[in-house]
């Protein structure tokens, strides 16, 4: 049979080149659409989500006026549950330096590139409590760069790296908390707490469940998100997550009913040809397997195309290969996990689309197919 | 044709006898229904074909003969009646066991369309060895043979379309015959072909039933068959006028 198969595609080279076209442009679309809902999905986990809350004594106008008191942090963590992945005392304060406006943000220095999502443009992450580290906007501010010494209430301070945050519109200096907690003293304490929500809990409902159990419990803090902004990419990045997931569903039923018309097309030009073979003494099974192998050979040839087309499309730059959202960026990538699958996937498709177009070819009797029968319908 | 007629005889029975009949059909009847009318197309057919015979199925369009052919061959099933070749009843069998009796015991030649459009004329006559679990090489090589038997050696890697209509239907007359099965059904063979060529067909077909002693039915207009057939049938409106040996 796969002989016949093979034959049949090989005589027939035009019909075999519009069918692995036709369905060529169907598994490049589905692909395409998978990858982009992996790497929708990275960087949802790698924090493009809006994950963090901020807590901050009600009522004030200023965050450097907030105090936190010290119990906060778990009542804070009972009240989320598991729907906590990280809570950060921060260290608030308004600064000028060198004539410069800066915020100052002490923090454990291994939330920075997480809870925060700084990325390093330039040198180190602080080695020690001398160094800091300057928000993008701050080093060409005030001409500092990488070695630079800054002066912070009378101490000195050696700039170790410059970095970036999603949408930052203000100057920062970044310095580890420890540093911070001993230059501004015990008193004041941390300003404001910023928590990190794991990636699969709903930001709203925590937050509300949130201010709910603080109101609960008789402490006045306020909860915020981060950043308004970026909570609108967060909903955006979720929609497009599950956009891109339902068109990559979409994209699977295209291939299945794509195999479905041209399994068709091919079993209805072929119904003679099928008749012949069932006269010669093939059986349902064979005829079945016959065309089921054309199928599956037209699949291969359209998703080995296809895949072709999705490597030369993200490695040669012949489109957009990567995804930008809210200042977090993930690259569009195929491996062969992810290629396996989709041959799996397409496989599948297209053997189903095939099977359900050929079922009334192969129930109809071999007088019926070579159009001997004496009427539609016998009694 | 000498190769062709080399080929050993098949069991030799005496085809006037219907105690030796390798076909029997009692009471056969196919009935379909167009829209609220019911159709006889063959009704009460009644009928004893020997083994080895040369019989010719006579009969004007519409009067049941490709229609008692596709009952003969397995490929429809009658609607009431008795059918027996070779002592099986074909009502009973089961569709699979249909396959296998086609498979085994019968080859087609239709009146036209006979072959796969996108194989060879050899491809086309391996088709029945491969259906009975030959390898395509093995298949090819009897094929090459039996092609080569008619004269057709030469063409053998031609597709239906760069093929005469005649030789066409030579092809099919050795796909049909390459498997030796028990029985040739040959409906209208000659009918799109000219004279010359039907002349051809109707000598091989005659050759290979005397050389290979399988059974031929042929459904047919051409008068000078009945005269050379060992067995008539003819067919009117559905019903046998007439059924025997040649008057």
């Amino acid at each position: 049979m796969i002989h016949l198969a093979l034959q049949d595609l090989r005589r027939d080279r035009l019909t075999f080149a519009f069918s692995v076209l036709g369905l060529g442009v169907l598994v490049f679309a589905f692909l395409l659409l998978v990858l982009l809902s992996l790497a929708v999905n990275r960087l949802g986990e790698a924090g493009g989500l809006p994950r963090n809350l901020i807590l901050v004594e009600r009522g004030v106008l200023q965050p450097e006026l907030s105090r936190i008191d010290p119990g906060l942090a778990r009542l804070a963590a009972s009240i989320l549950g598991d729907r906590l992945n990280r809570i950060d005392p921060v260290i608030f304060r308004i600064l000028r330096i060198e004539g410069h406006p800066i915020q100052l943000r002490g923090v454990a220095v291994e939330s920075w590139p997480t809870t925060f999502r700084l990325q390093l443009l330039e040198g180190d992450w602080p080695s020690g409590p001398s160094q800091v580290v300057l928000g993008r906007l701050t080093a060409e501010g005030g001409g500092w760069g990488i070695g630079s010494r800054i002066e912070v209430y009378g101490r000195s301070f050696r700039v170790a790296g410059i970095a970036d945050g999603p949408g930052t519109k203000t100057q920062t200096l970044w310095m580890p908390s420890s540093a911070a907690s001993e230059l501004f003293g015990p008193d004041k304490g941390p300003q404001v707490l910023v928590i990190q929500l794991h990636p699969g809990a709903d930001p709203l409902t925590a937050r509300q469940d949130l201010e709910d159990g603080l109101r609960t419990a008789g402490v006045d803090y306020d909860v915020y998100f981060e950043d308004a902004l970026l909570r609108q990419y967060g909903a955006a990045l979720s929609d497009l997550r599950s956009l891109s997931i339902a068109t990559g569903i979409i994209a699977v039923a295209a291939v299945t009913l794509g195999s479905h018309n041209l399994a068709w097309l091919a079993a209805e030009e072929r119904q003679r040809a099928l008749g012949i073979l069932r006269a010669v003494g093939f059986g349902r099974r064979a005829v079945g397997l016959y065309l089921l192998l054309r199928a599956a050979l037209i699949t291969l040839a359209a998703y080995l195309l296809a895949l072709a087309a999705a490597i030369l499309f993200l490695r040669l730059g012949m489109g957009p290969n990567h995804l930008d959202i809210g200042g977090s960026r993930t690259t569009l990538s195929l491996s062969p996990a992810t290629a396996g699958t989709g041959l799996a996937l397409a496989s599948a498709a297209g053997l189903f689309g095939t099977w359900w177009s050929i079922r009334r070819i192969l129930a109809a009797s071999p007088a019926t197919l070579l159009d001997r029968g004496p009427g539609s319908s016998f009694a | 044709m000498s190769d062709l007629l080399s080929w050993p005889n098949g069991p030799a029975e005496d085809p006037t006898t219907s105690q030796s009949a390798l076909i029997r059909a009692e009471g056969l009847t196919r009935t379909y229904r167009r829209g609220s009318e019911k159709v006889h197309a063959l009704w009460d057919v009644t009928l004893a074909i020997p083994a080895s015979a040369f019989a010719v199925v006579l009969g004007p369009s519409g009067s049941g003969k490709s229609t008692l052919l596709n009952l003969l061959g397995g490929i429809d099933r009658p609607s009431g009646g008795r059918l027996r070749v070779d002592g099986v009843d074909l009502r009973s069998l089961t569709e699979g066991q249909l396959d296998a009796y086609r498979r085994d015991h019968v080859g087609f030649v239709f009146q036209s369309n006979n072959l796969l459009p996108n194989l060879s004329a050899l491809e086309n006559v391996a088709l029945p060895l491969v259906a009975r679990g030959r390898r395509w090489s093995e298949a090819r090589r009897q094929a090459v043979a039996g092609l080569e038997a008619l004269g057709l050696g030469r063409r053998a890697d031609h597709r239906p379309s760069e093929l005469s209509g005649g030789e066409q239907q030579r092809v099919a007359l050795v796909r049909a015959v390459v498997a030796r099965p028990d029985l040739v059904l040959a409906d209208e063979p000659t009918g799109d072909l000219d004279r010359a060529a039907t002349e051809t067909v109707l000598d091989l077909m005659m050759s290979l039933n005397r050389s290979l002693g399988a059974t031929f039915v042929v459904a047919t207009h051409n008068q000078r068959l009945a005269s050379v057939a060992t067995q008539v049938v003819e067919l009117r409106d559905g019903r046998t006028s007439a059924a025997g040996p040649p008057a």
